[in-house]
């Protein structure tokens, strides 16, 4: 398996939050955005590529290809930073066989649909139900806006017993 | 004259205006948006988008400079993608300096010209004073 320093949600994916404390907190040298949308949307692409430090690279990926990609053998130096935009994207990667012990929420932004539940992440009901089921399942997940900050248990802002 | 819209995180991008001009008077023709923590890029968008629509109607051939503060945030992310739809002119890392000179110059330069002045001349007004002054 891959060598994964971080793993977060956050829809604004690469941004400063990410770019000024994250990679270098993690030393991450390599940024895997999931999100299967984005694999067509070559635009788009370029535009996660500006936004990331010159020394780290982006790929952008569908579920099954990041699973596969993540679950071959790790190559030496490298530092694994996964981005998805909703927790249903990681749902989905642990379905397929990825074992992630410990996600961290950065942020969702209000939308239609969303309703605010903690500073800087709102969640739709379906989202929301994803995120229980990860935690239920085993799944660590953290609010956590910069490495610097405190984190906050998830499972409690979220009202879960245990 | 150049139209020029500032982008930035919270209220950066209204602070330059506001402190440039303490060294220019009054400015005119220059808007600001600031990105807040647990907003939707999509509602930030929304109000970049109203405002070069409006530009463009009201002077057709006016062109549009966007400046946001730096490279790799949500402020720059979403003027990038708004140049998948609209043609205007899009600076990242903007500074006091560069600022000033932009607004000083946008009446008589084109902003092909503005952009070339600030990603050249604009790295020299970051200065090490320390070794300046060794060097004087």
């Amino acid at each position: 398996m891959k060598n994964i320093v971080l793993t977060r949600i956050d829809d604004r994916l690469i941004h400063g939050q990410v770019v000024t404390s994250w990679v270098k907190q993690t030393g991450g040298n390599k940024i895997v955005v999931i999100d299967d949308a984005l694999t067509k949307d070559i635009f788009m692409q370029k535009i996660l590529k500006a936004a990331a430090p010159p020394d780290v690279k982006v790929e952008v990926m569908t579920v099954s290809g990041a699973a596969e990609y993540l679950n071959a053998d790790p190559e030496a130096n490298e530092k694994v930073i996964i981005l998805v935009k909703v927790p249903q994207t990681l749902e989905s990667l642990i379905a397929e066989g990825v074992s992630l012990q410990k996600i961290i929420l950065g942020g969702m932004g209000a939308k239609e649909g969303r309703e605010k539940f903690n500073r800087n992440v709102s969640a739709s009901a379906d989202e929301i139900d994803s995120m229980k089921r990860m935690i239920k399942n085993g799944t660590d997940m953290y609010f956590q806006l910069v490495p610097t900050e405190a984190v906050v248990d998830v499972k409690k802002l979220l009202h879960l017993q245990g | 004259m150049v139209k020029v819209i500032v982008v930035s995180h919270g209220d950066y991008s209204r602070a330059l205006i506001e402190s440039s001009q303490l060294i220019m008077g009054e400015l005119s023709d220059v808007t600001a948006f600031g990105f807040y923590l647990g907003e939707s890029i999509g509602d930030l968008r929304q109000k970049i988008e109203t405002e070069i629509q409006k530009i463009q109607s009201a002077g057709p051939d006016d062109e549009i400079l966007v400046l946001t503060d730096m490279k790799s945030g949500s402020p720059f992310n979403v003027v990038a993608m708004l140049m998948q739809d609209y043609a205007f002119h899009h600076l990242a890392g903007t500074n006091l300096p560069i600022f000033l000179e932009i607004m000083g110059t946008r009446d008589f330069c084109s902003v092909q010209e503005l952009c070339e002045m600030a990603t050249t001349e604009g790295k020299e007004t970051i200065v090490n004073v320390n070794k300046m002054m060794e060097e004087l």
